[in-house]
């Protein structure tokens, strides 16, 4: 009898279930945009929060801190909320892929 | 001969009402078509006791419209078992009762002294004994003893306590005009546009309360730890570490706090100033229903329901005062002394009693909150006749030493701080120590304080520091909700009673709405709350909830009427619903892709085929409809894995894992069992003698 893995993810491991059929569709999940944002109001604010606490951590490190380095540092920590990891991967492979 | 009827709450407490009652005899037990009754004879006259059980009579629509329509604004009051299913025995008290009621010529309600008690006396005097309710008088009492039961026979209020019982019935009809209206328009949205039936409810403060755990689980889900540091220093002190605090609790900036350590490392530190303080402890306040549910919450891990059910089989055994009040206040006319004088004739409290002897004279210290129809819960001094399983009896113990500890004399403490230089930083040593336990003793277990003893120390004194070193901590997200705090949450937000707040938490469960006991959001309940903040957002409005908290109010105490109140709660909702009922659309295409990924997600394993990999569902034979665990990789992959399931009952997929082969664990419900908790591959191999079963208890399903 094959062993079954204990580290198996959810069918969905967001807030939201994410399938894209709508042409105003935030990326990171199943709700509508807010212009002039390219995300929901959910993920809007968890950008807004994003962006508050890197002026924060970049005054903590006396302003020798790289976004790249924060985005690291903040999903190394256990306390990071789902929405902002999801943000930071949408963030880094928007980088990559642009 | 004068024949009386009177009407109690629940079977417990129409015998405990015969009882008090029959002075010379035991009280006469009579069975009219299986409902109990008691006859008891007093000075040549015939006192009947019957009882209900809990509301016999409900809101329901008006006429015999379908259950998909909405709005519906014409209600009526009708016999349980006509509007819910499963209300048999209902119908037989209601029939057994509107019988015996022919040969009273006297009635009285003697059912529990609130809102409820009222609503359920009032409507079976109405209605089951043909409008008796108008020559009716009222029992009022707050414990079921003889000697109040006796009082309250025999000076019982002259009429029924209108206000209390118009105030109740307009609270279910209110609430009963929100929740089917809101709860009918997102389930009939959903139907309408997945053709997939699955119930949504919603309500008056059902909505408001839940937008407390959504927006909660917001904050969670949109938290970004920000980093700070601490200095960890320990001292030496004649040979004795102790940890000292930086006068700056937290560096906000990284470098800042290596300059201090840099500072400091390797020096010797002076104790510059010496400071003590006597700080005095008022005993605890006596139990309100809510501070009760808190405290059996962090003491004994009673949730919210579970303590009100536990407190009220106290009630009903005489073992404590009505439960569900909300004062903080306790009279003499309870009796103080007559109280102390059962409760030592408890092993369990006897020498706490008697050390209350010595106070002159016994004074509570009472809270602020009152309660017309109740004082504070309290013990009666009655002993248990029955063995009280063991969280009933950690209830009774809290109860009885709460009320202690509230007749207990002021504790008192000693804070200290020593101020230590370290170059040109200061820190501090801080200790505490209980001079005089006071009440402390009295609440025993349930009063925790800690103490920290400082060494002895003298002015100038040198330390050295042993170790000093920069500790990178985060700001943490804040907590869930769980049902005691949301609890706490919803009293302050004045919405809700008392009596309806544990069973509103219950709802949010039963409805999927939160899972876990941290009262995690699922994404459904996300999903309604931005649906209702966005098409409807007054009914979430907590402000609009409180008014008509506060209106209900005005209700009991007779400055508005019933009828009113409804008909202005009627007219807020009418362009609600119309406005509604045209965006039923849009409102199930939102809710659709939710639901769908909920019912995907209750089916769906979390655990893969061990097979081929692919993902386990819970999925039917088309041809006998059987259910079974099957592989999705039957078509693509020709995976033929598949595992029995248990063809009764509900099931659930646990999140839970089989401890012996790692494979998720399933429930099955079903009324009237035990829910069956099993492994469905432990039980598989077990029957096919593969594998002994080990400590996962796994039953086969009956025998048809």
């Amino acid at each position: 009898m094959p062993t079954i893995p204990k580290s198996l993810s959810a069918p969905y491991s967001g807030i939201y279930p994410t399938v894209h059929n709508m042409p105003d569709q935030c990326p990171l999940c199943d709700r509508r945009k807010e212009p002039p944002s390219d995300f929901c109001t959910f993920h809007g604010a968890a950008l807004k929060n994003l962006e508050e606490a890197y002026a924060i951590w970049t005054k903590a490190f006396d302003g020798q801190l790289t976004k790249e380095e924060y985005y690291a540092k903040v999903l190394a920590r256990s306390e990071t909320g789902r929405a902002i990891r999801d943000l930071i991967n949408y963030i880094r492979a928007q980088g990559a892929g642009g | 001969m004068v024949t009386t009827l009177v009407v109690t709450e629940k079977p417990d407490a129409a015998l405990h009402v015969a009882e008090a009652l029959s002075v010379k005899s035991k009280p006469k037990k009579v069975n009219v078509d299986g409902v109990p009754f008691y006859e008891v004879e007093q000075d040549h006259d015939r006192i009947l006791i019957c009882s209900a059980l809990g509301h016999l009579y409900a809101v329901a629509t008006k006429g015999t419209e379908p259950r998909s329509h909405y709005p519906v604004w014409d209600f009526e009051w009708k016999p349980k078992h006509l509007v819910e299913k499963g209300q048999n025995r209902q119908q037989k008290f209601i029939e057994s009762i509107a019988e015996v009621s022919r040969e009273a010529d006297r009635f009285m309600n003697a059912c529990d002294f609130d809102l409820e008690g009222s609503v359920i006396g009032y409507t079976i005097l109405k209605y089951a004994c043909n409008g008796a309710d108008e020559k009716a008088q009222r029992m009022k009492f707050s414990t079921l003893t003889t000697k109040e039961l006796r009082e309250a026979y025999e000076k019982p209020m002259p009429a029924l306590d209108y206000s209390l019982a118009f105030a109740g019935m307009c609270r279910h009809e209110i609430d009963w005009l929100y929740g089917i209206n809101l709860s009918r328009a997102l389930t009939q949205s959903a139907l309408k546009a997945s053709r997939r039936y699955s119930t949504l409810s919603t309500g008056r403060v059902q909505g408001p309360t839940l937008r407390f755990i959504v927006e909660r689980e917001q904050e969670i889900e949109t938290f970004v730890p920000v980093p700070y540091w601490k200095l960890k220093t320990m001292l030496d002190v004649d040979g004795k570490r102790v940890e000292a605090q930086y006068e700056v609790d937290r560096f906000d900036v990284k470098s800042r706090a290596e300059r201090v350590l840099k500072d400091c490392a390797g020096k010797t530190g002076c104790v510059a100033k010496l400071e003590s303080q006597v700080l005095r402890v008022s005993p605890p306040t006596p139990f309100d229903l809510s501070t009760l549910q808190s405290e059996s919450y962090r003491h004994i891990g009673l949730s919210p329901r579970a303590a009100l059910g536990f407190a009220e089989r106290l009630y009903l055994d005489q073992l404590i005062s009505y439960p569900r009040t909300s004062s903080q206040k306790l009279p003499p006319s309870i009796g103080y002394q007559e109280i102390l004088r059962g409760l030592e004739q408890m092993n369990a409290f006897r020498t706490d009693v008697q050390s209350l002897k010595n106070v002159q004279r016994l004074v509570p210290n009472e809270g602020r909150k009152e309660d017309p129809a109740h004082p504070a819960v309290y013990p009666t001094g009655s002993s248990p006749r029955r063995m009280l399983e063991p969280r009933e009896w950690k209830l009774f113990d809290m109860i009885v030493r709460r009320f202690l500890a509230t007749f207990g004399q002021t504790a008192t403490k000693q804070s200290e701080r020593a101020t230590i230089e370290i170059g040109d930083h200061v820190f501090f040593l801080y200790g505490s120590r209980i001079l005089e336990r006071g009440w402390i003793s009295l609440y025993g277990q349930y009063a925790k304080f800690e103490e920290v003893t400082l060494p002895p120390l003298k002015e100038r004194q040198q330390v050295t520091v042993k170790k000093i070193l920069v500790e990178e901590k985060f700001d943490q997200p804040p907590a869930r909700y769980n049902p005691s705090s949301l609890l706490r949450v919803m009293e302050e937000a004045e919405i809700g009673t008392k009596a309806t707040r544990a069973d509103i938490i219950d709802t949010l469960f039963r409805r999927g709405y939160v899972k876990e006991q941290r009262m995690v959001a699922t994404p459904l309940a996300f999903r309604v709350t931005e649906i209702l903040a966005k098409y409807c957002p007054k009914v979430l409005d907590v402000t609009f909830t409180r008014e008509l908290e506060t209106k209900m109010e005005a209700i009991e105490r007779g400055s508005q009427t019933r009828e009113s109140v409804v008909q202005e709660t009627v007219e807020y909702l009418k362009p609600i619903f119309a406005d509604l009922k045209g965006k039923e659309e849009q409102i199930g295409n939102e809710l659709t892709t939710i639901i769908s990924g909920m019912w995907q997600s209750s089916i769906t394993l979390s655990v893969p085929c061990p097979k081929c990999g692919s993902a386990l569902r819970v999925v039917r034979n088309p041809k006998t409809r059987k259910r079974f665990i099957g592989c999705s990789g039957r078509w693509e992959k020709k995976c033929q894995f598949g595992l029995p399931v248990p063809q009764f009952g509900t099931l659930t997929l646990l999140e839970k894992r089989c401890p012996h082969c790692g494979f998720q664990i399933i429930q099955v419900r079903s009324k009237g069992r035990r829910p069956l908790i099993s492994c469905p591959n432990c039980y598989v191999n077990r029957t096919r003698g593969e594998r002994p079963l080990q400590e996962v208890a796994v039953r086969p399903p009956p025998a048809k």
